[in-house]
């Protein structure tokens, strides 16, 4: 955790948006990001990720010529405008304890976001009650979030884990989405490996 | 495993597992079901039901009792009524890892057959189920070993010594020995089905040899096709096998019916069995009705010369010159002959000739005899197995006559049996004076428990006295269905290899609660050497792989080969020349 | 509000007017074409007309040619070589006393792009909030002008500079090799009124100034005052005065410029080609030819034409300041002008400090966000700013 991903510039109890001026280093669908929260930290998984475009840049775009390798990094890792990227909570963490439930408060603007680590990652998404919140979230994907976040959890756990971990949770899957099957073959497909 | 047979450390083991879930052994959990008809279970999804077979043991641990059940089902199911119309996509490794086992998943249907206390660990039927989710256990080798009780001479559970003897070994476990209770085999009358060339013969000769081994019973054993006494064949095998009185010598004495037949085989009877005619009683023949085809006034005529005629009746009535000089010496007499008897019987004389044409086959039976002063064979047999030694009865040829079989074993059954009841009441309880438990080894015993005639017949009574008098049956036959089912009923130990028919395995379970359960393990038995026992000799019902009747067999039952014999002779020949200590540096 | 109705004629006359100026412009030009073509050779007659014009009016602003002709159009012959850009730019937000505040800000926006590298350019931004009395108010108690800010502000875009280029230097580990151009939004040479150059505040400012160029100077870096779209006229007055005779030189006639209303950029459009630039010029105001030429700072301007595509239309005309010393290294001033025309590439205009002026500017929003800050730290304290009813109706519009 050298530097945060970004600071919160809005939040609610189910989803918070961070706002990043690194176009480069955005953290990836379905990542697990981290803010702290008084006693909490809060958990969420990217899924949305809002690269809004300035007079500036659209006149950079125009000068195709102009595009050097410097400038377009400069335009990617160095905006004025932030990308926004939004996580959906679900997840937080008191003390040892990680719950798998809506935390108590959402971060505050301008906490800073940080990116979580294999160990953390892996931790918080050990898991599987966390399904519900995602399949139940209308406003995302819910089913490449879901996806998504479960093949980067099983990627961070040991190799010999990781199937065992996806097979675990496709298994819980087809017990809760046992009446929607196209719902159920559309994530575990996402899903296999 | 020997140190976990023993009831302690079986029953130390049984409450460290109720702790942790052992999860290699586990099938599944019980998602529903009832006392009555049985717990059903869902596979776990790492479970194939291929791995599978009905019959297996499992357990259940829950509220510090273990269950004992059977798998008697096995199905499939899914979640969703979706999954069997629209099949997800299985080429997908990953898809079918989820699918197979959770979406789509085996169910077993486990019949509940014992429960064990973790405090009174005696092994006890039923009387509830394990709740919900309950994990389900491959039963193991321990515990099954405990179930059953360790071979040789124990205390069963109700503290009585009893003998449990080595009858085969469970499905897929190789050292584990299935033990039956003699003591309780012989107690009720039991039976051995099985369609024909399923080795009905030679479980049922591994049974006697175990119950003349143990000492708990006599036996007297209607050898119809002369396989008990004296080298028997074994199914599917050309060799032949020992016969009883070669296992045990002492203890096996062979009566048999043709003398010839015996001596041709090297059987070596020691008594040859007559039937002084005028023994015979219609009651004798009257179950003979079937295969003598006897309508009912003839039975009737039989039981009217009996009366009128005497104990000679049957002598006289086949007796031509008899019968021809009857009525002879009465001048006033309007006829002679058949005629005349009939007249003085109040008969028609149709019926008498008739009665005379079908009893005339009988009559040329060579173990008939006319002649008075015969040793008595019921007497005879009677005094062997009162000295502790159980009786083969050798048909010879008339072991293809049914008509002979049925009236031999009906005629000295009969009379044994008659003997027994006056025993029994004359020692008035004293159990030093009773006379030694007997057991009546008959086949084709629906001939004899028929629904028509079981009620009249003496092995009907037999059957249904329980062990009144001491006396119980071990019936052997094809067709359980032919069985009158109130005998069907008090049969207690049923040990049934292979069955085809519908009927037949129906009537396998008359009586049994929770029987129907078992008709899929049943129908599935292997041709040969698998049995499903069921009863009063077992704690619950098991399949067994039956043991082998060999030489290992023999040597278990205490006979010695030869060549061991001759080694013995010169081990003990040496030890007693003091070589012993030479051979040993 | 605004009803259009009422200006219709006014619009009409408005478009009347600027057609006629356009065509007297056009000629206008053509004749300032001519006559740089007639005067072209520089000759010591041209410089003594020059030198007697600023003698006689200061205030005049005109061209001093540097080199030999005053025609002079040149393209680098060099190869591109990679050159590390420095753009700075400025931005303040002015006291208001209407507001609930008294203070103003100045922002710097700083990047450093390093050609060919391909790494994303280092960003920097540096606020300062100037809040404190003696700050805010001069001798006379008077709330300071927009003035001061401004000087406040070109002092910090130099500061700037000075620092970046040092910083810059530094991460090179003293290689010098490296080309470091340090550009700045607007001239580089400071505007003093003629009545305040001799003012000791304006001499301190002056000397600050000058002390962040020698800085710059110091770790080999080249300053750089780019201003896009010119509007001065330095060298059409100094055609002017070219055609006076000497003893015409006088302020009436100074002003009395045939030029009016035509700037050098109209005529340089028509002049330079694509990354073409001018003859080399210094500016004859006083604090030039005395402050920074005593410092060793005395700042000359090119015009350079940074469009990619030909033809006086698709020009575009930057007035270029650097330092003589720079002027004077004929190769040091190509590559310069080389690094200049290639970092205007794709939008006509410096990339760096295009970012720079973003990087610096301070939006609505954000101001907003800043008093929002500062009224809670007030309030925190117990105090409840109250902002001036003139605010509050402005910003309820």
């Amino acid at each position: 955790m050298a530097s945060p991903l970004g600071r919160v510039l809005r939040s609610s109890t189910t989803i918070f948006t961070f706002g990043s001026l690194d176009n480069a280093d955005l953290p990836a669908f379905g990542a697990l990001v981290a803010a702290e929260v008084g006693p909490t930290w809060v958990y969420g998984l990217v899924y949305e990720v809002v690269i809004q475009d300035d007079p500036f840049v659209r006149q950079v775009v125009a000068a195709t010529e102009g595009l050097t390798a410097e400038r377009i990094e400069d335009m990617r890792q160095r905006r004025q405008v932030p990308v926004e990227i939004t996580a959906l909570t679900v997840a937080y963490r008191q003390g040892d304890r990680v719950y798998q439930r809506l935390p108590p408060r959402p971060p505050a603007a301008l906490q800073p976001i940080w990116a979580c680590d294999e160990t953390t990652t892996a931790q918080v998404l050990a898991d599987f009650a966390f399904f519900r919140t995602v399949l139940n979230a209308a406003h995302c994907p819910s089913e490449e979030l879901l996806a998504a976040s479960l093949r980067r959890a099983a990627a961070c756990r040991p190799p010999e884990q990781e199937k065992a971990y996806l097979l675990e949770a496709g298994r819980e899957l087809a017990r809760l989405l046992a009446a929607d099957l196209p719902r159920l073959d559309a994530i575990l497909r996402r899903l296999a490996p | 495993m020997d140190d976990l047979t023993h009831p302690d450390a079986f029953l130390a083991s049984l409450r460290a597992e109720a702790d942790g879930e052992d999860a290699g052994a586990r099938l599944g959990r019980v998602v529903a079901g009832s006392l009555s008809s049985g717990l059903e279970v869902r596979l776990d999804h790492d479970r194939r039901l291929e791995d599978l077979a009905v019959g297996r043991y499992v357990v259940m641990k829950a509220g510090g009792r273990l269950f004992f059940g059977m798998i008697t089902d096995i199905a499939l199911d899914s979640t969703h009524p979706a999954f069997e119309k629209t099949p997800p996509d299985l080429d997908n490794p990953f898809l079918r890892q989820v699918y197979l086992g959770t979406s789509a998943f085996g169910r077993l249907h486990v019949s509940p057959l014992l429960e064990l206390d973790e405090h009174d660990r005696t092994p006890r039927p039923v009387k509830t189920i394990p709740g919900h989710y309950t994990p389900v256990m491959t039963a193991s080798p321990e515990e099954v070993a405990y179930v059953f009780g360790a071979e040789g001479v124990q205390r069963d559970a109700a503290g009585k010594t009893a003998h449990y003897f080595h009858i085969g070994r469970p499905l897929e476990m190789e050292d584990v020995k299935i033990t039956l209770n003699l003591e309780r085999l012989v107690e009720r009358s039991s039976a051995v089905f099985g369609k024909s060339g399923t080795g009905k013969t030679f479980l049922s000769r591994l049974l006697l040899a175990g119950v003349i081994q143990s000492d708990v019973a006599v036996n007297l054993i209607f050898d119809m096709h002369n396989e008990y006494g004296w080298a028997g064949t074994s199914e599917g095998a050309t060799r032949q096998v020992k016969g009883l009185k070669q296992l045990f010598p002492g203890r096996v004495v062979i009566f048999t019916l043709d003398p010839e037949s015996s001596r041709r085989r090297q059987s070596n009877p020691d008594e040859v069995v007559t039937l002084p005619a005028e023994r015979i009683e219609p009651e004798d023949l009257e179950m003979l009705a079937g295969v003598l085809d006897l309508h009912e006034a003839q039975v009737g005529a039989m039981y009217v010369m009996r009366r009128r005629l005497g104990p000679g009746w049957l002598s006289d009535f086949m007796n031509d010159d008899w019968v021809d000089a009857y009525g002879s010496q009465d001048p006033e007499a309007l006829a002679t002959g058949l005629k005349a008897l009939a007249e003085d019987l109040g008969l028609h004389q149709s019926t008498l000739a008739a009665l005379r044409r079908k009893l005339d086959r009988y009559w040329r039976y060579e173990f008939i005899t006319t002649r008075s002063g015969e040793r008595d064979s019921v007497a005879l047999i009677l005094e062997y197995l009162q000295a502790g030694r159980s009786v083969v009865l050798e048909f010879g040829r008339y072991g293809n006559d049914l008509g002979a079989y049925l009236l031999v074993a009906n005629f000295l059954t009969r009379r044994i049996h008659q003997r027994y009841v006056e025993m029994k009441e004359r020692a008035f309880g004293r159990s030093s004076d009773e006379p030694k438990p007997l057991v009546v080894t008959i086949e084709e015993a629906h001939k004899f428990l028929d629904p028509q005639i079981a009620r009249h017949t003496i092995f009907g009574t037999i059957a249904r006295e329980l062990r009144k008098y001491n006396v119980t049956l071990l019936i052997v036959d094809q067709r359980p269905s032919g069985i009158d089912p109130e005998v069907m009923s008090q049969v207690g130990t049923r040990i049934t290899l292979a069955l085809d028919n519908e009927e037949d395995i129906r009537a396998v379970f008359m009586g049994v609660s929770g029987g129907q359960a078992l008709r899929e393990v049943l129908a599935r038995l292997d041709s040969k050497e698998q049995a499903l026992i069921l009863g009063h000799a077992v704690p619950m019902p098991v399949v067994v792989q039956t043991r082998a009747y060999d030489t290992e067999f023999y040597r278990q039952m205490g006979y010695a080969e030869e060549e061991e014999l001759e080694a013995r002779f010169q081990q003990n020949q040496a030890l007693m020349r003091g070589r012993q200590r030479h051979r040993l540096t | 509000m605004l009803e259009l109705r009422r200006l219709l004629d006014d619009i009409e006359a408005m478009s009347r007017e600027v057609t006629t100026s356009r065509q007297g412009l056009s000629a206008l030009r053509a004749y300032g074409l001519d006559a740089l073509a007639r005067l072209a050779v520089v000759n010591d007659a041209l410089l003594d007309k020059i030198d007697r014009a600023a003698a006689e009016d200061p205030s005049w602003r005109g061209a001093f040619p540097l080199g030999p002709r005053l025609d002079e159009r040149h393209r680098p012959q060099v190869e591109p070589v990679d050159a590390t850009l420095i753009g700075v730019d400025g931005s303040q937000i002015y006291p208001d006393r209407h507001g609930p505040f008294l203070y103003y800000l100045i922002n710097t926006g700083a990047i450093v792009l390093r050609q060919g590298s391909g790494q994303a350019p280092l960003t920097e931004t540096r606020p300062t909030l100037v809040f404190r009395e003696e700050a805010l108010y001069n001798e006379d108690q008077e709330l300071v002008d927009n003035r001061v800010v401004n000087a406040a502000r070109e002092l910090a875009e130099i500061r700037e500079m000075a620092l970046q280029a040092t910083a810059e230097r530094e991460r090179l580990g003293g290689e010098l090799d490296r080309l470091l151009i340090v550009l700045g939004d607007g001239p580089l040479l400071i505007w003093v009124g003629e009545k305040d150059s001799r003012d000791r505040e304006v001499q301190r400012r002056i000397a600050a100034y000058l002390a962040e160029l020698d800085a710059i100077r110091r770790v080999g870096a080249v300053p750089i005052g780019y201003v896009d779209r010119p509007r001065s006229a330095n060298v059409l007055r100094m055609l002017h005065v070219a055609e006076l005779d000497l003893p015409d030189i006088v302020t009436e006639n100074l002003r009395a410029t045939r030029y009016r209303h035509l700037t050098d950029r109209a005529l340089f459009e028509h002049m330079l080609g694509p990354n073409e630039r001018s003859a080399l010029f210094t500016s004859t105001a006083t604090i030039n030819r005395v402050d920074f030429r005593q410092a060793g700072q005395e700042i000359a301007f090119f015009y350079l034409n940074v469009a990619r595509d030909p033809g006086p239309d698709a020009a575009r005309i930057a007035r270029v300041d650097v330092p003589v010393w720079v002027a004077e290294q004929p190769d040091l001033l190509d590559r310069v002008q080389m690094a200049i025309y290639r970092d205007c590439d794709g939008m006509d205009y410096p990339y760096v400090l295009a970012r720079a002026h973003e990087l610096a500017v301070v939006g609505q929003r954000e101001r907003e966000e800043l008093e929002h800050m500062l009224t809670v730290a007030l309030m925190r304290r117990g105090l409840v700013p109250m902002p001036s009813a003139k605010a509050t109706a402005k910003r309820l519009l």
